[in-house]
């Protein structure tokens, strides 16, 4: 609104001043009359005077108007300067974050590696199991053909028996004659007892290791099963720690692009900053300036009003 | 001086004079005969004679049991005809002092003397069969 007076005025003051030197110039060819020319002069610095006014006006509407400037340029600046800081920490924490992503980055890729060593050490484990559950079955039939083995002896020590009874029976009929075959008859029936008590001992130790041994067997069943539900868990504990180091990658990359973004946004605030301070220097100078004008506006304003009181005191004179 | 063969029917035991032992066999599938008495399980061939087997079961008084792989059937004979004696288990021979047999028989549980008189088998006590 101050500026389009300001405008205004502006105009009308250039009208009247054409206005003003025509007559001068008219007056001045016919310098015949001297009073008439004073009056001429007089109404001049009349008009200087006003001018000097509105110019005055002016000066001091620009005055004003520049202050207000400067004290809202120092507003924005100090804005911008917080604005700045507050980029600068996030950048910071950007730059963290992105750190931080990086090195769960490699944790993840270690436990993925860790994932896989247990599966593979499982799958060892299972080899094994499954060697150890062969090497029960083969001791379960030689504990068979064992057991097979110590029948036979036992039939034989049945059939020793029996034939030293019948050598006994022979020797018993045979009277005096047969005594000594009864000895020996004697010894060959102690003999075939002592190989059934080796026969029976042996039997009950090749019990214990057939015992043993399906206790062995119902173990390894148990011990592939639980190998087998291992198995599984790690597979499923891999393929999660796969998921997992995909989207920590895709972290890893977003974090790494908000932290080049913020540095790039950290550089453009700075910029601004930069940018605020040339304006704030700027409007100060304006506001100098302004200052100035005002003061040589003030001044002029007076030589103006001297003038008149001077035209006055000349004309009054004639 | 007696030689005895001693044997077992389920636990308890019996002896048969050796003098009336032929020889002692593992058990064979015996062959059974119309109207045979109760008391003879069937009868045997033994290289080309044929014998009948007593059951010693139903002689003790015994519940009747099938013919198992482990039983033996004693041959013996009084001197004129042969038979079967069919038992659990076979012990020993042993021989025995007259006092020792005397000694034995005072005992309760003393065994039984199994003897052949008229083609057929007797259990004596062994207090009758020291008397004779």
């Amino acid at each position: 609104m101050a500026k389009s007076a300001t405008n205004g005025r502006k105009t009308a003051a250039k009208t009247q001043s054409r206005v003003v030197s025509k007559q001068a110039s008219e007056n001045f060819s016919s310098s015949s009359n001297a009073k008439e020319g004073y009056e001429r002069m007089d109404e001049m610095v009349h008009e200087v005077s006003r001018l000097a006014q509105l110019i005055l006006e002016a000066a001091t509407n620009l005055s004003v108007n520049s202050t207000q400037t400067a004290a809202a340029v120092t507003q924005t600046t100090t804005i911008v300067e917080e604005v700045r800081q507050t980029v600068e920490v996030s950048s910071k924490k950007a730059q963290n974050v992105s750190t931080d992503a990086r090195n769960v980055l490699q944790t993840s890729e270690l436990g993925q590696k860790a994932a896989n060593d247990v599966l593979q050490g499982m799958q060892a484990i299972k080899e094994h199991m499954d060697s150890l559950t062969q090497t029960i079955l083969t001791l379960r039939n030689q504990t068979k053909q064992v057991g097979e083995i110590i029948a036979t002896v036992d039939d034989i020590a049945q059939q020793s028996n029996l034939l030293a009874v019948n050598a006994a029976i022979e020797a018993a009929r045979a009277g005096e004659q047969g005594k000594g075959f009864a000895v020996v008859a004697q010894a060959i029936k102690s003999l075939a007892e002592q190989s059934k008590k080796s026969t029976s001992n042996v039997r009950s130790i090749l019990n214990e290791i057939v015992e043993a041994t399906a206790s062995a067997t119902m173990k390894t069943e148990h011990g592939s099963k639980v190998v087998a539900d291992g198995e599984v868990f790690a597979k499923q504990a891999g393929n999660a720690m796969v998921v997992l180091a995909d989207s920590m990658h895709r972290s890893a990359q977003a974090a790494i692009q908000i932290e080049a973004s913020s540095q790039q946004q950290l550089q453009g605030v700075q910029q601004v900053l930069e940018a605020m301070k040339s304006v704030e220097e700027a409007s100060n100078d304006n506001q100098k300036g302004a200052k100035e004008l005002e003061e040589a506006v003030t001044r002029l304003n007076d030589l103006g009003g001297n003038l008149k009181r001077l035209t006055e005191r000349l004309g009054s004179r004639n | 001086m007696h030689e005895l063969l001693m044997l077992a029917i389920e636990g308890t035991v019996f002896a048969v004079p050796t003098s009336y032992l032929v020889e002692v066999l593992p058990a064979v599938a015996l062959s059974t005969m119309p109207l045979q008495p109760d008391f003879i399980s069937g009868v045997m061939n033994l290289r080309g004679e044929v014998l009948a087997v007593h059951d010693m079961r139903k002689h003790a008084g015994l519940a009747a049991k099938e013919i198992e792989e482990t039983d033996k059937i004693v041959v013996a004979s009084d001197g004129k005809i042969k038979l079967g004696i069919l038992v659990d288990k076979i012990e020993a021979v042993q021989r025995f002092k007259e006092e020792q047999l005397f000694a034995q028989s005072l005992s309760p549980r003393a065994f039984r003397i199994i003897e052949l008189k008229d083609r057929n088998v007797l259990i004596k006590d062994l207090q009758d069969y020291l008397d004779d």
